[in-house]
């Protein structure tokens, strides 16, 4: 009887548990929806709702997590949004955001700047240091 | 082959100099830098002896008969300086094929932000006019290796002025706007003939309104153009001269969507001259993505009434564009073209293939 409770709760947990989160920094209150997400990494917005200025940072094109979240948030994917910032960036309307490879990077540049946002896999979230806003 | 001089260049470079050493002196905050870069190596002919088909608008670039990589092969490098969150200037050289690759600085200016959704921008940049306009040195920005000329090859600059970009959000719906007042000074050489443009006032506004992927982008672009035509006669102090004026009134709508797998552009445009032309130009494409492969079909049409006589062309292209590895791709078309014009059809087909990249 005990084992199958543990089993169940191992069943829904893993269900429960996204496999990657959206993060800021844990002083960053802004409740942020898939469409702000979306308009924050398609470059049409520059500020969290607080007014804070957003710094952005991306994954390396390619990888699972970015080609999950592209179709998560953005839905779209990797090559055609490729096209689409081309044009932006091309007219000199975004800046794009910087690239960071290792989720652990990732965590620490989250923790040590308010204005970050990022999406790491969800092990290596610390909600000491940073805020979870959403999972996919 | 005539191409456009800019004799702008200079005080947009005057102007840029003055930007970056006021970087330099600004305290406190280091200027952060962004490169980028895009570049086409491009090919094509015609498939028949004799005929000619233009691609390129701002060089008058074209295919004929014979294999050739200069009409539309482009690279171009982008400098962006980051001096704080308000303040970036945007700095980009374009080297096209058709040109001899003479790099010609085709952006520059300053980018101040009003207000974080009000962005205002001074300096050289390339007209907005239709929807692929600015980004058209960028192959890698449409799926096609050139945005259908019928609507692309009227009017492609770039301007020396001011402009204001602004984006609002109704919950899901967003509405960017771009008002713009410049103008332009260009020399088509075309020997011994030259041809002076001096737009003297170039303003205009386009809306763009997204939801999802779905863009509908509205344009009205009203342009004062004084033309000075200097024909050489054997007195190199007397050369005849025509002058002439012209108030041109252009109006644009572009419709994008990508549904699925399918991807839908199309366009409508209308050139009016006030006194002697109406030209009416305009594209319906589609595309349907398998992976990496982007098969597409395209109508186009252009349509002038005296100009001066009627002028009718069509074309239709059927490409292919592979997406085979990040930031590349490799696109194959075919495109055939018939003109009525003077009483006389004409058919040219054309056949190129083309690798765009970024990075």
């Amino acid at each position: 009887m005990r084992l199958m409770v543990l089993c169940c709760a191992l069943l829904v947990s893993n269900i429960v548990l996204a496999e990657y989160a959206v993060i800021v920094h844990p002083s960053n209150q802004s409740s942020l929806s898939t469409l702000d997400i979306r308009r924050i990494y398609l470059a049409k917005v520059k500020q969290f709702p607080d007014g804070e200025m957003i710094q952005a940072i991306d994954r390396p094109e390619g990888t699972d997590i970015r080609g999950a979240f592209v179709q998560f948030f953005l839905h779209t994917d990797e090559q055609r949004l490729r096209a689409y910032l081309a044009r932006l960036l091309f007219t000199g309307k975004v800046i794009l955001p910087k690239i960071v490879s290792s989720d652990e990077d990732v965590v620490n540049a989250v923790a040590n700047n308010p204005r970050t946002i990022a999406f790491v896999e969800s092990g290596f979230v610390d909600p000491q240091r940073v805020r979870v806003v959403a999972t996919f | 082959m005539g191409r456009w001089g800019h004799p702008g260049t200079w005080s947009a470079i005057c102007l840029l100099v003055g930007t970056a050493s006021g970087l330099i002196s600004a305290p406190a905050q280091a200027t952060e830098f962004h490169f980028s870069g895009f570049a086409t190596a491009a090919a094509g002919t015609t498939l028949e002896a004799g005929t000619r088909y233009q691609v390129e608008p701002t060089t008058q670039g074209a295919y004929d008969d014979e294999v050739s990589f200069e009409p539309e092969s482009v690279a171009g490098l982008q400098v962006q300086a980051v001096v704080n969150e308000r303040l970036r200037a945007t700095l980009q050289v374009v080297a096209k094929g058709a040109d001899d690759f003479d790099a010609e600085l085709d952006w520059a200016f300053i980018s101040y932000d009003l207000q974080p959704n009000l962005t205002f921008n001074a300096g050289r940049y390339r007209l907005p006019l239709f929807f692929y306009s600015e980004s058209i040195d960028v192959g890698y920005s449409y799926y096609w290796i050139r945005p259908p000329v019928e609507v692309y090859r009227i009017f492609t600059a770039n301007l020396e002025g001011v402009n204001l970009y602004h984006t609002h959000f109704i919950q899901e719906l967003e509405i960017s706007t771009q008002v713009w007042y410049g103008t332009i000074d260009s020399e088509l050489d075309l020997e011994p003939i030259t041809v002076e443009l001096d737009t003297r006032r170039n303003a205009g506004i386009n809306a763009t309104l997204g939801w999802e992927w779905f863009r509908l982008r509205l344009l009205y672009n009203d342009v004062k153009i004084d033309t000075r035509i200097n024909i050489p006669t054997g007195d190199p102090f007397n050369p005849i001269t025509q002058q002439s004026k012209a108030d041109v009134t252009f109006t644009a709508v572009a419709f994008m969507a990508d549904v699925g797998p399918f991807l839908w552009r199309s366009e409508w445009t209308q050139a009016d001259d006030k006194e002697l032309d109406v030209s009416r130009t305009g594209y319906v494409s589609m595309a349907y993505q398998l992976g990496q492969w982007v098969p597409h079909l395209t109508h186009a049409r252009e349509k002038a009434r005296e100009l001066p006589e009627a002028f009718d062309r069509a074309t239709n292209t059927l490409g292919l564009a592979w997406y085979f590895d990040q930031s590349v791709v490799a696109k194959v078309e075919y495109s055939a073209s018939e003109t009525e014009y003077r009483d006389r059809d004409s058919d040219v087909e054309l056949v190129s293939v083309a690798l765009d990249m970024v990075f």
